[in-house]
């Protein structure tokens, strides 16, 4: 038995040393998730405006077009549990925050993070945000979360390639090239993967949605929940439904919260073809305007 | 918990290190310590869905006992009638209710009558198919008098429940396991080395061959309007390796995690794809199950003694039996009689027991009639795996359609080089190792340290190479 353990030990020791050293290196790689944290460590308490939410906020809303102190912590495939979490991790800090904005969209209230396909993406939050709303082993280790294939690519580009996987600007913005994908094509298949979501996560998902606006309405923020613009090719192809069960909860939340306004950009003629990178997200372009017309309302809603 | 998730990785460890250092002295510790990990490991699915596994291995033991004291045959009747009722009664209703509720439905639409049937809004039990058959060929033996019921409630829970084959099988028989849980286990290191080197090849299997087949063949299912016909020839042939490397890695895993702890499970698959007739295939293709059909449906039907026409009754019945076992769908009703309908020229013809040995025995390569034959069943058991994977029967036949369209004469449009190279070392692996238990079995007598170290390493690289978001084992769903 001892001769067993002892050969066993000596057979898994290369291979752990292997894996721990990846973690090392896979953990020292700059990306989003550490700017974001790095940067909400060092400025929550100023922050005035919080952009919640996922890439459709992340790349659709630019803080540098917003008039007050902004930072937008939206993440690709973020889901509104997670917005809750980030909000109540900085609970006793946002002293300056005065207002916040979440994007409900079509998908929001049928997906979560930890259920789709983007999961590998939870350990970003265990490790970098040190918040974990899974129980999954994988979550909590870089080497694991990933293929090897995976893994090993991302150490070449980084340390021998020297590229960077920082795609966020110093506000959290997503920045998107302007040439765009096939709209139509896009469009047709993001429907489609949106609405094959699972009906039994709304339950969750309002209940994170109440976490934040009670916690907006005792400390007098104000929220602005907006669904964002997309393409005819994905508004076309959506299933009405879905939509109609998320406008409804959307009602119910507008009418109890009174800190709550809620505007629809989804079909928005104002956004063109060159506003979009594909028929759910914005490019550059479509971001200024978004960012723009939610700045005009922010200061609207700050007169009343 | 799945066998190819880290939480397995990590309480695998933890429960061998406890069997053998904290409970080593005592079987009957062993036992406790096996029973309380295997109820552990099927809560970590749903917890509810242990009182049901519970009652069930508590129903049947207790109804072995009471056949076995019974002083009327009629008692010994009704005990045995209670279990075999409650056990297919919980089977019927959480898998099959839904299926007869729909189906008599569409029966009364087709004849005019429109009725919304009341359905279950449940999800299938994990392994209720499996653990079912276990205690159902318990009381059947006990009541034709082949066994003596187990007088110890954990012994047999045991037998029930023992987390390696609890989900998925192999099928156990009180004949082969019980004897083993109620002996002394002695460490043994050949034993222990050979299981994991097992659940390595297993690991290979559903990491590398599975879950990388799957990505291909969702795809081309998904989207086979979309495809060419030798596309979609393709992605049959892919599912016909997904379905392999998926269901003998899972037995592979369970197989090798039950030697860690000093016990033999039945095997499961001994190299089906090698096989040169479908009644080859199926002696060795998922055994424990068609083994427990032959013994307590086709054998007591009258099995091959008797008329051809009892054999083709008897075979069209095992095979639509064992379709429906898989599922409440008609597509594995489909699958089932054409299975049948391939089996029976042999066993018409009294050649089904032509092909008991390996292919090639003592030979590196076979002959080109064996290769031919192999061939030839390969290609049916891939064109009976089309009904199997379709969602329903249309989609099945609109696929089969296409694939005998011109289209087929085409070079397929998706071309998956990295996992033909897997393909290539799979079969490889298979051809060199098909005259042993499993196929790396082998390696301890031919390689020396040196290489077999390093054969684990690569396996062990293409394992994490591949492994991704844990994919489920197909036969879970059963």
């Amino acid at each position: 038995m001892k001769n067993f353990i002892k050969y066993f030990i000596l057979f898994s020791l290369p291979i752990l040393i292997v894996g721990m050293g990846g973690e090392y290196l896979l953990r020292n790689i700059d990306n989003d998730y550490k700017h974001k944290k790095s940067y909400l460590d060092q400025h929550s308490d100023d922050i005035s405006l919080l952009i919640l939410g996922s890439s459709h906020a992340y790349y659709g809303i630019n803080p540098a077009y917003l008039s007050m102190k902004s930072y937008n912590a939206a993440n690709i495939a973020q889901s509104l549990d997670f917005d809750d979490a980030i909000l109540q991790h900085y609970a006793k800090h946002w002293r300056n925050l005065k207002y916040l904005v979440i994007p409900i969209d079509y998908l929001s209230l049928y997906n979560t993070l930890s259920y789709n396909t983007e999961k590998w993406r939870l350990k970003n939050y265990a490790i970098y945000f040190n918040i974990k709303n899974n129980n999954d082993l994988n979550a909590n280790f870089e080497v694991l979360a990933n293929k090897l294939q995976v893994n090993q690519n991302r150490l070449l580009d980084y340390y021998l390639k020297g590229n960077s996987v920082v795609t966020c600007s110093m506000h959290g913005w997503g920045v998107l090239p302007v040439i765009h994908q096939d709209l139509m094509l896009t469009g047709e298949k993001a429907a489609k993967r949106h609405t094959a979501m699972d009906a039994h996560h709304v339950a969750n998902n309002i209940k994170a949605l109440h976490s934040m606006l009670r916690f907006a309405e005792k400390k007098h923020i104000k929220v602005l929940i907006y669904s964002s613009p997309a393409y005819q090719s994905y508004v076309g192809n959506l299933n009405l439904l879905q939509l109609q069960g998320t406008n409804e909860q959307l009602k119910k939340l507008t009418q109890r919260y009174k800190n709550v306004s809620y505007v629809n950009y989804l079909s928005d003629a104002s956004f063109k073809a060159s506003d979009y990178y594909d028929a759910d997200h914005l490019n550059k372009h479509g971001a200024q305007k978004l960012s723009l017309k939610i700045d005009s309302l922010l200061q609207q809603m700050a007169k009343k | 918990m799945f066998f190819n998730s880290i939480s397995f990785a990590v309480f695998l460890p933890i429960v061998f290190l406890l069997y053998w250092f904290v409970a080593n002295k005592n079987f009957k510790l062993q036992n406790i310590l096996l029973l309380l990990a295997s109820y552990f490991f099927y809560a970590s699915w749903d917890w509810r869905f242990l009182f049901l596994l519970v009652f069930s291995t508590f129903l049947d033991f207790y109804s072995g006992l009471k056949m076995a004291h019974a002083k009327s045959n009629r008692t010994r009747k009704v005990y045995f009638w209670l279990s075999i009722s409650v056990n297919l009664g919980l089977l019927g209703v959480f898998k099959y209710y839904n299926f007869f509720a729909q189906s008599f439905a569409e029966l009364f639409t087709a004849i005019g009558f429109q009725i919304n049937p009341w359905t279950l809004q449940v999800i299938l039990p994990i392994g209720i198919s499996f653990y079912t058959f276990h205690g159902l060929s318990y009381v059947i033996d006990i009541y034709k008098n082949r066994i003596q019921p187990e007088k110890n409630y954990i012994d047999y829970a045991v037998f029930v429940s023992f987390f390696p084959l609890l989900v998925a099988g192999p099928i156990e028989r009180a004949t082969h396991l019980l004897p083993q849980i109620k002996r002394n286990r002695v460490f043994d290191v050949k034993q222990t080395v050979d299981g994991l080197r097992q659940i390595l090849w297993g690991l290979f299997k559903k990491v590398v061959i599975a879950d990388q087949c799957a990505g291909y063949v969702n795809d081309i299912f998904a989207h086979s309007n979309q495809y060419a016909g030798s596309t979609l020839a393709l992605g049959a042939i892919l599912f016909s390796f997904q379905i392999y490397g998926d269901f003998s890695g899972y037995s592979d895993i369970a197989l090798g995690s039950a030697r860690l702890f000093g016990i033999d499970l039945l095997k499961n698959f001994a190299f089906p794809y090698f096989s040169r007739d479908m009644a080859e295939f199926w002696r060795r293709w998922h055994i424990s199950l068609s083994s427990w059909f032959k013994d307590y449906l086709y054998i007591p039907l009258g099995g091959s003694k008797g008329s051809h026409w009892l054999k083709i009754r008897n075979t069209m019945v095992i095979f639509l039996v064992s379709g429906f076992w898989h599922g409440a769908n008609w597509t594995f009703i489909v699958w089932g009689l054409l299975n049948a309908i391939f089996i029976l020229p042999s066993m018409y013809f009294n050649t089904h027991r032509n092909n008991l040995q390996i292919i090639a025995a003592g030979k590196l390569f076979p002959s080109f009639k064996s290769f031919l034959a192999m061939i030839i069943t390969f290609g049916l058991t891939t064109f009976a795996w089309i009904f199997f994977r379709a969602e329903n029967l249309t989609k099945a036949l609109h696929y089969c359609q296409k694939i005998f369209s011109f289209s087929s004469l085409s070079m397929p449009e998706i071309n998956p080089m990295a996992l033909y190279k897997c393909l290539a070392i799979l079969i490889v692996v298979e051809w060199l190792g098909r005259e042993k238990e499993y196929a790396l079995a082998h390696l301890e007598e031919k390689m020396p340290a040196i290489l077999r170290w390093g054969t684990y390493y690569i396996l062990v690289y293409l394992i994490f190479y591949h492994v991704g978001a844990e994919q489920q084992f197909i036969y879970f769903q059963f």
